[in-house]
C-alpha cells in the first residue's frame, strides 16, 4: 500500500512540538537482569524438568522415610532379599500365593502382594534335591533338581511361578537383611541432597569471601592466598577423609561435610577470584572506589552482585560431583557407616547379591542417575539463561 | 597581590607503573604540573596512551603517584589514607567514559545515583535519599520514572546522564570528566556537553576535561593542555592554543583532526605528523616527541625541555623556545595560520 | 557522440553510466529471540538504495544502530543467520549478486569486494605473521604463484601501504604491530587483489587523529592509483569531508539525505543533517551559545515509527511526518531527500527549506515498511 499517495496534499501541515512521541522514546519496560535470567531459564523445558525433579525427590526424600512405615536400620532377615516384582506360585492347597527366593527361602504372600511370612523349613533332601516345609501342619515341597526351583503341587507336580504381583509390603523390596529398599533410597537421597546443600553453601560462603578478597586485594595477599588454595587442591579428597576419619575417632556423616567444607570451595574461590580481578579495572568500580566506598561495600554491592552467574554455574557444575565424591567415598566403604543408608553403601551392599538380586544394585543407582542428571540439567540451563552470548555460538 | 588559590594544583605528577616483562617501569605520567582554577574547565588533550586518564584516575587517588604532589584548595591530599581522603573526595567527583562499563548493572537508577550517600550520609533517612535522588537526575534531565528502571535499559546518552546526576549528587566543587562524550554519538554528545556546561554556569563546578577530540575541547575549555607520552608539553588558553600552537606536536595534532569541510583538500594541507607513539616503557631521550618532530635539532635528543611562559600564561615545552643560548624563532607561522583556517572557519 | 543513436556496443556504453555497484531496495530484518515472534524483529535497514560508480568515494554517514555497517554487511554476505535480507537488486558491474551461493560469494569477496573492518586487532589471526596473512589472501584467490613470487608480492604489498621495513615485517606477529600499522596490514589485504569496491566500516575510528590522518592519506592515496570505488562507512563528518565525494546520511535504517559532499555541507536539505552539523562544536568555536544538540534518542528499531524516523526530534515536525513516510524529493543533480518540507505543497511558514524548487520521485519509498 502507498502511503504517500492516499494523503491529499493540503493535509497534515500543522506543527507539533518536538518528542510529542516522547513517551515512545523513553526506555521499554524492562526486566532486571534477575527477570531476564528466569525468563530464559524457563524457556528451557530440559533445566525446568530437571528443578521439579530436585524438587521433588527432596520432599520424599525429607517426609518420605517416615510415610513408609519401616525405618531404615530394621532388619526383617526372614523376608530378606524380596524383590518389588514378584513371580508367585499358587498351590491349591492355600489362598495364599508363594514366592521363592533366590536362597529358597518360600515366603508366604496374599494375594494383593502383602508379604506374610516366610514358610518355616523343615528338611533338605540332598539327593532329590527337594526341600519341605512345614505350612500350618501341612508339608510343602520345593524342587530344586531343575531352573528354576519350583513348589510341588499335592500330587507332586511343579506348579511354575506363573502369576506375577507388585510387592505391596516393600514397594522396592528388600536387600540381604531385610531392610526396606525405598526407605533406604529415601534416606539416601537425603544424605545426597545434604551433602548437596553442604557443598552449594561451602562454595558460597568460604569461596566467595576468599576468593573475592583474594582477586579485590590482589597483589601479595592474592598471591599468599592462592598459594594455599593451590596446596589444598593438591591433595587427594580421599586422603582428608580418611585422616579425618581417623581424627575423629568414626565416621559418618560428619566426616564426609567436614571433608567436603574443607576442600570444596577451592574451585569456587578460583572463580570469584578471577571474576573479582576483572571486575575490579571496570569503571562502575572505580566509580564507587572515587566515591569512597570502602573494600567490603565494593564486594558486597558490586562485585558479588556481578559475578553471580559464574559462581552460580560454578555451584551447579559442583554439586553433582559432590554427591557423586558422598556416593564414591561410602561406596569404597569410608563414607557413611552402616547402619546408616546412603546411596553409595546400598551400592556396595548389593554386590554381594548382584546376581540373584540386581535391583538391589539398579535402585540406589538410578537414584544417584536421577539427582545428578537432574542437577546438571539445571546447572546448563542456568548457564545458558546467565550468559546467552554462549548459547548463541553455533 | 596574589593570584587566588587554585581549587586543584598538580606539581610533578609522576605515575609509573610495572611493565611486568622488563626492570624499566611503564611511565605513564612524569612530571606533570599545572592548576586548575576556581570555576574554569581545564581541557586534556593527546591520543590515546599519553596519560591523560592516568593523571586524572591520580589525581582522585585512584592510582598512588609515584612522585609529585596533589593540593586540592591548598590542602596537600598525595599521601592521606583513604580514611582521611573522605571529607575530600566529596568536593572532587569524576565522570567515566564508558557509559555501559561505568554503571553496575545489577542496580537500579535509584540505588546507583545513591550510593555516594551511602557512602557518606549513611545516616540520611530514605525519604530524603530519595528526593535528592530525584533532585540530581532532574538536573541532568531525567525524571522520578527513571527512579527504579535498570542502567541497561537506558540508551548511552542517559546512561552518561546517569553518572552525572551520580557525580553531583554530593554537590562536588570539581568533577574530572574522563572522556565523558567520546563513547557517544555526535548528536548525543552535544546533549551532554550543553548539559555539563549548563550545569557548571548553575552549580559553579570546575571541570577538569579529557578528550581526545581536539574541537570538543576548544569548545569546553578555558585553558588546554596537551599531553604527550606522558608529559605536558603545552599549556594555554584555549583560543590562544588553537590560533597558536607553539608545540610542533600541537601544530601536528590540529593539522590531523579531518576539518568538516570538504574545501579543505587533504593532499592540500601541510603533512601530518608522522610514525607512531614510542612505547612509554622506553621513552626517547631529551624531548619525547623528538622521534616524530619535523623540527628536531641534536639539542632535543640531550635534554628534557621544561615547562616554560612565553607570555601570557602560554607554557610550552620546546627548545625552539627560549632555550639555553637559542634565539626564540618562530618556526613555521604557514603552518600555524593554516590551522586558524581549519579549525576557526565557519564550514558553513 | 552523434544523435543518431546507438550503433555499436562500445559507443553505447559510457552513455548512461550506469553505476558499478548498485543497490535497489534494501531490507534487513533481525529476526527476533524465538523464531516467529516478530515483536523482537529488529528491522534494521528499510529500503535502502543507492549507486557506488567507478572510483568514486561514497560516505555513508550515521550514527551506531543507523543501520550502516548492517548494509555494507549485507552487500559482502557477512551478516549472521538471523539476519533476513531482501532487496529488490543489488548489482556489482551489471551482474546480480544477490542470491549467490556461499562459494559464489567468497569468490566475490578479496577479488572484487573487499572490506576493511574497525578494529584491526580482531581482524587479524593473532597466531600468524603479517606476511603469511597476506600471503593468504594472494593464495586463495590467486594459485599459480610460486613461493618466492608470492613473498615478493606481500612485501611489495606491505610497502605500499608504508610500512617500515616491510621485508622485516613480514615475520612479525599482530601484536608487535600498533593499531595504525595493523589498519595499513588490512588495508594492504582488502587491496591485494585490486578489487573493484572496496567497503572501510568505521576504518579509522579506532584509531588517534595523527594516525587516521596518516590512514586517510593512505586511503585516498591507493584509491587515486588504482581506481577502486570506495564506500566509506563512518560517523564522522570531518572524516566524509576529507575522502568523499558524495554522502548517504543514514537514520533508523533509510537514507534521508544523499548528496554530493560540498552541496551537503553548504545546503543541508534535511533537519537530521542540519542537526548532525549543528552539533559539530569546531565551526562555532568562539561563541558560548550552546551547541544545537538534536533531542531525544533514536527510535526503537523493533518498532519503527510508520512515518518519518525523525519526527520525534525534529523540531520542524509536521503532523504527516508522524503518520506518513515522505517520499524522496530530489533536489538537483545526485541531491536528494527524505523530507515533507520538500513538498512543493508544504507551507513556507516555519519552513528551513523554503523557498527550495524540489520534485517528488516516484519510483523511492513506495514500500512501506512495517
Amino acid at each position: 500500500m502507498n502511503a504517500t499517495q492516499s494523503l491529499p496534499p493540503d493535509v497534515g501541515w500543522e506543527p507539533i512540538p518536538t518528542g510529542a512521541h516522547a513517551a515512545a522514546v523513553a526506555p521499554r519496560p524492562g526486566r532486571s537482569f534477575w527477570q531476564d535470567v528466569w525468563y530464559r531459564f524457563r524457556q528451557k523445558k530440559l533445566a525446568l524438568g530437571g528443578g521439579a525433579c530436585l524438587l521433588l525427590i527432596a520432599v520424599l526424600a525429607i517426609a518420605g522415610p517416615s510415610l513408609t512405615g519401616y525405618s531404615y536400620s530394621a532388619q526383617q532377615s526372614s523376608l530378606a532379599n524380596v524383590p518389588p516384582w514378584l513371580a508367585l506360585a499358587k498351590l491349591p492347597q492355600s489362598d495364599d500365593l508363594f514366592y521363592i527366593n533366590p536362597h529358597l527361602k518360600v515366603i508366604e504372600v496374599t494375594p494383593d502382594g502383602r508379604l506374610v511370612r516366610q514358610v518355616t523349613q523343615t528338611g533338605d533332601d540332598m539327593v532329590n534335591k527337594r526341600m519341605s516345609f512345614d505350612l500350618d501342619g501341612a508339608t510343602l515341597y520345593l524342587d530344586y533338581s531343575a531352573q528354576p526351583p519350583a513348589l510341588l503341587d499335592p500330587d507332586g507336580q511343579r506348579v511354575p511361578a506363573t502369576s506375577h504381583h507388585w510387592n505391596t509390603s516393600y514397594l522396592l523390596g528388600t536387600d540381604a537383611l531385610g531392610r526396606d529398599i525405598l526407605t533406604r533410597t529415601l534416606y539416601g537421597c537425603r544424605i545426597s541432597l545434604a551433602v548437596a546443600v553442604v557443598a552449594a553453601l561451602v562454595n558460597m560462603v568460604i569461596g566467595i569471601v576468599y576468593g573475592g578478597v583474594s582477586g579485590y586485594a590482589g597483589g601479595m595477599i592474592d598471591v599468599s592466598l592462592m598459594r594455599v588454595v593451590d596446596i589444598i587442591s593438591t591433595i587427594p579428597l580421599t586422603l582428608y577423609v580418611i585422616l579425618i576419619k581417623v581424627v575423629l575417632g568414626s565416621g559418618g556423616f560428619l566426616s564426609i561435610v567436614i571433608a567436603l567444607s574443607s576442600v570444596y570451595w577451592v574451585d569456587m574461590a578460583r572463580v570469584v577470584r578471577g571474576q573479582a580481578l576483572s571486575l575490579k579495572g571496570q569503571e562502575f568500580v572505580l566509580a564507587a572506589r572515587t566515591i569512597g566506598a570502602g573494600p567490603g561495600a565494593i564486594l558486597k554491592r558490586h562485585i558479588v552482585p556481578n559475578a553471580m552467574g559464574p559462581i552460580l554455574v560454578t555451584a551447579t557444575m559442583l554439586i553433582p560431583s559432590a554427591i557423586f565424591i558422598e556416593a564414591f567415598l561410602s561406596f569404597i566403604g569410608i563414607g557413611i557407616a552402616p547402619p546408616m543408608a546412603s546411596l553409595g553403601t546400598m551400592c556396595n551392599d548389593a554386590l554381594t547379591t548382584l546376581r540373584a538380586s540386581p535391583y538391589q544394585l539398579l535402585i540406589p543407582a538410578a537414584a544417584i542417575c536421577v539427582i545428578m542428571f537432574a542437577f546438571n540439567f539445571v546447572g546448563d540451563g542456568l548457564r545458558d539463561a546467565l550468559d546467552p552470548k554462549l548459547r548463541q555460538r553455533p | 597581590m596574589t593570584a587566588p588559590m587554585p581549587l586543584l594544583a598538580v606539581e610533578a605528577l609522576t605515575k609509573h607503573f610495572p611493565s611486568g616483562t622488563r626492570d624499566k617501569p611503564v611511565r605513564a605520567l612524569d612530571g606533570v604540573t599545572f592548576t586548575v582554577r576556581r570555576g574554569e574547565t581545564f581541557g586534556l588533550v593527546g591520543e590515546s596512551g599519553c596519560g591523560k586518564s592516568t593523571c586524572a584516575r591520580t589525581i582522585i587517588r585512584l592510582y598512588q603517584p609515584t612522585d609529585g604532589r596533589i593540593r586540592l584548595d591548598g590542602t596537600d591530599i598525595t599521601s592521606l589514607s583513604q580514611r582521611q581522603l573522605r571529607p575530600f573526595r566529596r568536593r572532587m567527583q569524576m565522570i567515566f567514559q564508558d557509559p555501559y562499563a561505568s554503571l553496575n548493572a545489577r542496580m537500579t537508577v535509584r540505588d546507583i545515583v545513591a550510593e555516594p550517600l551511602a557512602v557518606h550520609e549513611s545516616a540520611l533517612p530514605k525519604a530524603e535519599v530519595t528526593e535528592r535522588v530525584e533532585l540530581a537526575l532532574s538536573q541532568v534531565g531525567l525524571s522520578r520514572e527513571h527512579l527504579l528502571r535498570y542502567a541497561h535499559e537506558f540508551s548511552g546518552g542517559q546512561r552518561q546522564r546517569i553518572g552525572i546526576a551520580r557525580a553531583l549528587i554530593l554537590h562536588p566543587e570539581l568533577i574530572l570528566c574522563d572522556e565523558p562524550i567520546s563513547a557517544l554519538d555526535v548528536s548525543i554528545q552535544a546533549q551532554i556537553v550543553n548539559l555539563l556546561r549548563q550545569l557548571q554556569e548553575d552549580l559553579d563546578l570546575t571541570y577538569v576535561f579529557i578528550a581526545h577530540d581536539l574541537s570538543m575541547v576548544r569548545y569546553m575549555a578555558d585553558r588546554v593542555g596537551v599531553m604527550y607520552l606522558g608529559q605536558l608539553v603545552e599549556v594555554a588558553d584555549a583560543p590562544a592554543l588553537y590560533s597558536h600552537p607553539l608545540h610542533p606536536y600541537t601544530q601536528g595534532l590540529l593539522a590531523s583532526v579531518p576539518v568538516p569541510d570538504p574545501a579543505a583538500d587533504l593532499v592540500a594541507r601541510p603533512p601530518a605528523i608522522e610514525g607512531d607513539v614510542p612505547s612509554p616503557i622506553d621513552p626517547p631521550s631529551g624531548c619525547r616527541f623528538r622521534t616524530r618532530c619535523p623540527l628536531a635539532r641534536p639539542i632535543c635528543g640531550e635534554a628534557s625541555p621544561a615547562l616554560t611562559d612565553t607570555g601570557d600564561g602560554h607554557e610550552v615545552a620546546c627548545h625552539l623556545y627560549g632555550g639555553p643560548g637559542q634565539s626564540p624563532d618562530h618556526p613555521s607561522t604557514t603552518t600555524t595560520s593554516d590551522h586558524q583556517n581549519h579549525l576557526g572557519g565557519n564550514p558553513t | 557522440m552523434t544523435a543518431t543513436g546507438p550503433t555499436t556496443p562500445l559507443e553505447r556504453a559510457p552513455v548512461a553510466e550506469a553505476p558499478l555497484l548498485s543497490v535497489n531496495d534494501l531490507h534487513v530484518t533481525f529476526r527476533g529471540r524465538s523464531g516467529q515472534d516478530s515483536r523482537n524483529s529488529v528491522y534494521a535497514v528499510r529500503g535502502v538504495s543507492f549507486g557506488l560508480g567507478r572510483g568514486d568515494t561514497v560516505g555513508l554517514v550515521g550514527e551506531s544502530g543507523s543501520g550502516k555497517s548492517v548494509t555494507a554487511l549485507s552487500l559482502v554476505g557477512l551478516l549472521p543467520d538471523t539476519a533476513d535480507v531482501t532487496a529488490r537488486a543489488i548489482t556489482l558491474a551489471d551482474e546480480p549478486i544477490t542470491g549467490l551461493s556461499p562459494k559464489a560469494m567468497r569468490a566475490l569477496r578479496g577479488r572484487r569486494l573487499a572490506m576493511v573492518f574497525q578494529d584491526p586487532m580482531t581482524s587479524l589471526n593473532p597466531l600468524m605473521p603479517i606476511g603469511r596473512q597476506v600471503a593468504e589472501m594472494l593464495t586463495t584467490h590467486e594459485r599459480g604463484l610460486s613461493r618466492a613470487e608470492r613473498r615478493q608480492r606481500v612485501i611489495d604489498l606491505l610497502a605500499d601501504v608504508r610500512i617500515p621495513e616491510p621485508d622485516k615485517r613480514y615475520k612479525s606477529f599482530p601484536h608487535e604491530f600498533s593499531g595504525g600499522m595493523r589498519q595499513r596490514v588490512m588495508i594492504a589485504m582488502a587491496m591485494a587483489l585490486r578489487p573493484e569496491v572496496l567497503i572501510a566500516d568505521e576504518p579509522t575510528t579506532a584509531l588517534d587523529v595523527t594516525i587516521q590522518d596518516q590512514i586517510l592519506r593512505l586511503m585516498r592515496r591507493l584509491q587515486r592509483e588504482s581506481g577502486t570505488s570506495i564506500l566509506l562507512i563512518t560517523h564522522d563528518l570531518g572524516v566524509v569531508a576529507s575522502l568523499c565525494s558524495r554522502v548517504l546520511v543514514m537514520y533508523a535504517g533509510l537514507i534521508l539525505e544523499e548528496a554530493p559532499v560540498d552541496q551537503l555541507f553548504a545546503r543541508p536539505l534535511h533537519p537530521y543533517t542540519l542537526g548532525l552539523l549543528g552539533s559539530l562544536p569546531s565551526a562555532r568555536a568562539d561563541t558560548d551559545e550552546p551547541l544545537q544538540s538534536i533531542p531525544g534518542q533514536p527510535p526503537d528499531m523493533t518498532n519503527p515509527p510508520p512515518g518519518c524516523p525523525f519526527v520525534d526530534r525534529c523540531q520542524h515536525a509536521r503532523a504527516r511526518c508522524q503518520t506518513h513516510r515522505p517520499p524522496y524529493y530530489s533536489v538537483g543533480a545526485g541531491h536528494r531527500s527524505l523530507c515533507w518540507l520538500l513538498d512543493p505543497a508544504a507551507p513556507a511558514d516555519g519552513n528551513p527549506f523554503a523557498g527550495v524548487t524540489a520534485t517528488a520521485l516516484a519510483e523511492t519509498a513506495e514500500k512501506v515498511s512495517p
